[in-house]
């Protein structure tokens, strides 16, 4: 386990361990969440188990964070990254889970999302951030653009991203830059 | 009402949109104003950190009425 935290004003955010599976296994199962996942099928502890011992510990090219609340240290969804290329300095951005409909609409989700762009951005050092987003999902679409996404339409880095589970998905880009812009206008509004 | 607007106002202009002249209490959040989630996120925190208020404490709200109701508590 590498034992992520990264502290901020209104929230904090943990690399996934044991405690925080009840939490995520109800979140994933929840139909309103699983909709446009790629992998909705319903996962159970002991598949959490499994896929967190055998897979997700022996592979530093993902990683999971929970968002928790620190006004009252509630759980409230997750943000992650898969396919870290410490080469190519770019990643696949994604795994967001947000439980609660009210945390979609709070500082504590700007600041979470701010929180975990700067780690992709500066401690993993990334210059290029990708995200896959299946055609009709307009609330992530939409969230993604204000994060300052971009439909990518030159060559796509993971063709086998555009199609999953017979979804079809766009795939978005962003670099630091176009983060930053975002970055700095939510800074303005959260005064931290 | 005016406070409320202004905000409102610096939100729409980041996005490059229209400025509104007046808000009504029917007016709803997403659906007139065009407010997806991440401006809804901004507008709470904006509001919070005029009124020292969450809006969105107890749950969702739909229209700028029920902000209001919520400020004047």
């Amino acid at each position: 386990m590498r034992n992520l935290r990264l502290e901020g004003k209104y929230v904090y955010l943990e690399e996934v361990q044991p405690k925080y599976f009840p939490y995520i296994i109800e979140w994933r199962n929840n139909p309103e969440n699983n909709r446009f996942l790629n992998q909705p099928f319903k996962l159970t502890m002991e598949l959490q188990i499994k896929w967190y011992e055998e897979k997700y510990l022996n592979d530093f090219s993902q990683g999971l964070f929970v968002m928790v609340d620190k006004a009252n240290d509630v759980p409230f969804g997750t943000l992650g990254w898969t396919d870290y290329d410490q080469d190519a300095k770019r990643c696949i951005s994604g795994r967001v889970l947000v439980n609660d409909e009210k945390y979609k609409v709070k500082k504590q989700f700007l600041e979470a999302t701010m929180l975990y762009n700067d780690f992709l951005y500066y401690k993993l050092k990334v210059e290029r951030v990708y995200a896959h987003i299946v055609k009709e999902n307009y609330a992530s679409i939409s969230w993604s653009k204000n994060w300052g996404f971009k439909l990518n339409k030159e060559l796509v880095i993971y063709p086998n991203e555009l199609l999953v589970q017979g979804m079809q998905q766009d795939e978005y880009k962003r670099s630091l830059e176009e983060y930053m812009s975002i970055k700095n206008r939510v800074l303005k509004v959260l005064k931290i | 009402m005016v406070k409320l607007l202004d905000i409102i106002n610096e939100i729409k202009e980041a996005k490059g949109e229209n400025l509104l002249t007046s808000l009504d209490k029917d007016m709803k959040l997403r659906d007139d104003l065009g407010l997806d989630s991440f401006d809804l996120a901004l507008l709470t925190a904006k509001i919070e950190d005029e009124f020292d208020i969450d809006v969105f404490e107890d749950g969702l709200i739909e229209t700028i009425g029920e902000i209001l109701i919520k400020l004047e508590k």
